[in-house]
């Protein structure tokens, strides 16, 4: 005969039991779904329903002056419907490594069926396409809404570090996009073109790294730092890995978030406030900063996050990030 | 310098939670962080009472989901937003349940998530933590949605009696008693069961 006390230790156990963590890129993908979903426009179809049911207000003395408004609200819907409509026809079909950086400057991924808003550009990085309207859109095109019209636009060249920067990092840097979505980038630090951020189970070839041994000249490839922090990493002897940034005004502390991999698979971007896989490796750095990377640490990425006194976060660096041989 | 510890315990973001929230509706970035901040533990709450990654992954999904497109017309109470995204998991799962149900026979159901929906992982994830606990799950499967909700918002969401009680929508003391009551019924569905299989143990003799 089971007790009350037995099945309430059976329920602590139950409560109590070890449960896996969520998958990364579970994680991460709904981020982004959720993200996407936030950032799409309410759909036309629901702003006309909601003008379809919208109760009505018998004020029958009043008559005359309400036609009036209904008129003139008429008009203005009507019109801002006209725009909507153009920009509802901007949607997104059968994406394939596609990133969308909204007018914002958040970064999110093209899902099927995601509606573009004015200023949304849209990046097709390594094989990918997708279809807006009648245009279709192949590797590295690169597109922006206008108008609710799409503007094909030549790819930006990527940025090449100074030479002379180049000379002191003498490993493969990557920088992705500033993905913290706690405080998007400012306008006028937003890139032009971000680097395609990798499919966190399998990366796009475009952003594979370049061997460790290739000259710095040509590892050092990378997009334009969006953000003023301007974050360089460089590896010293042995695994240590030194981190460098610029101040930034109204910083009173520096955050650093890694993610490693111990495979050949890159690791998940960093994000902040750090959840696993992201793990926060100092609260209060200073630059330089450095650090050893343990033994069996095939690659590693780190991302900088600037706070204010209030623990506010102020800004963030791109992630940058580095492979060692097995 | 010292490395960071593995582990899955939250390091706290330095962020009000009711400023997030009520930046949340109008800012992607705020409801990031709010989900950032709760992923984790509604995955745990679903795992635990599914006992697989996959539903949980579902559940999660259709929680967050949820909680966005209603997160508009969330007010503040005491608790936060805790109890309140706990809430929509508890009826997120509480449909889930109820699709299942929908799907077949209980039986039949089991029968089929046997077969086809846990992996190997889980199936060794699972005699880990031990047969015991799935045979509560299993249990807990033939209570009444309500009691199902007050065991789970109890036992399994990692919550405090207040924020659970508040996850469910009633008082403590109401939910005390539900609780209490959900207790005793879950002990009859346990007895039934055992009694069920040592009657087919001596038939099978």
């Amino acid at each position: 005969m089971t007790t009350k006390n037995d099945v309430r230790e059976g329920l602590r156990q139950l409560g109590g039991a070890d449960v896996p963590e969520p998958r990364a890129a579970f994680v991460e993908l709904l981020e982004e779904r959720l993200t996407a979903i936030a950032s799409t426009p309410p759909s036309v179809e629901n702003a006309a329903r909601a003008q379809v049911f919208r109760p009505r207000r018998p004020r029958l003395a009043l008559a005359p002056m309400l036609a009036a408004t209904i008129l003139v609200v008429a008009l203005v819907v009507g019109v801002a419907l006209d725009r909507n409509t153009a920009s509802a026809a901007l949607e997104l079909h059968a994406p394939v490594n596609v990133e969308v950086i909204l007018p914002d400057g958040r970064v999110v991924r093209g899902v099927d069926g995601m509606r573009l808003p004015d200023g949304a550009r849209l990046v097709i990085g390594s094989s990918g396409s997708v279809r807006v309207g009648e245009r279709l859109l192949r590797e590295g095109d690169v597109a922006v809404v206008v108008d609710g019209r799409l503007e094909v636009t030549e790819p930006s060249p990527p940025v090449t570090t100074d030479p002379r920067d180049a000379a002191t990092t003498t490993v493969p840097v990557r920088a992705g996009p500033p993905t913290n979505a706690a405080e998007a980038p400012q306008p006028t630090e937003a890139p032009d073109v971000p680097a395609p951020r990798p499919a966190p189970t399998e990366p796009p070839a475009t952003t594979a790294a370049p061997e460790p041994t290739r000259p710095p000249a040509t590892t050092t490839t990378t997009r334009a730092e969006p953000s003023s922090l301007d974050l360089q990493l460089t590896v010293l002897e042995g695994r240590n890995v030194k981190l460098t940034w610029r101040s930034i005004p109204g910083a009173t502390r520096y955050a650093i978030v890694r993610t490693t991999s111990e495979t050949d698979a890159a690791p998940a971007e960093p994000v902040y406030p750090a959840q696993p896989p992201s793990y926060l490796v100092a609260e209060n750095a200073t630059s330089p900063w450095s650090q050893p990377v343990p033994a069996g640490v095939r690659a590693v990425r780190y991302r900088v996050i600037a706070l204010d006194s209030t623990g506010r976060v102020i800004a963030t660096s791109r992630f940058v990030g580095t492979e060692f041989p097995a | 310098v010292p490395l960071p510890r593995r582990t899955s315990s939250f390091i706290e973001d330095g962020f009000d939670e009711r400023e997030l929230v009520s930046r949340a509706a109008t800012d992607p970035g705020a409801f990031a962080t709010l989900y950032r901040r709760y992923v984790h533990r509604v995955h745990g709450y679903i795992y635990r009472r599914t006992g697989s990654r996959d539903v949980a992954e579902d559940v999660t999904s259709a929680t967050f989901e949820r909680a966005l497109r209603s997160i508009e017309g969330f007010e503040w109470r005491a608790g936060g937003f805790g109890p309140w995204i706990f809430r929509i998991a508890a009826n997120e799962l509480a449909d889930h349940h109820r699709r299942q149900a929908r799907a077949g026979s209980p039986r039949a159901h089991r029968a089929v998530h046997a077969l086809h929906s846990v992996t190997q992982e889980e199936i060794d994830e699972r005699s880990e933590v031990g047969a015991d606990l799935d045979a509560l799950r299993t249990a807990l499967d033939r209570l009444n949605p309500r009691y199902q909700r007050a065991l789970e918002l109890r036992y399994l969401a990692s919550l405090s009696h207040e924020d659970a009680a508040r996850a469910f929508g009633a008082s403590k003391a109401t939910f005390a008693v539900v609780v209490h009551r959900a207790t005793a019924a879950l002990r009859k569905v346990i007895d039934a069961h055992a009694r069920a299989a040592r009657i087919a143990e001596g038939r099978a003799r």
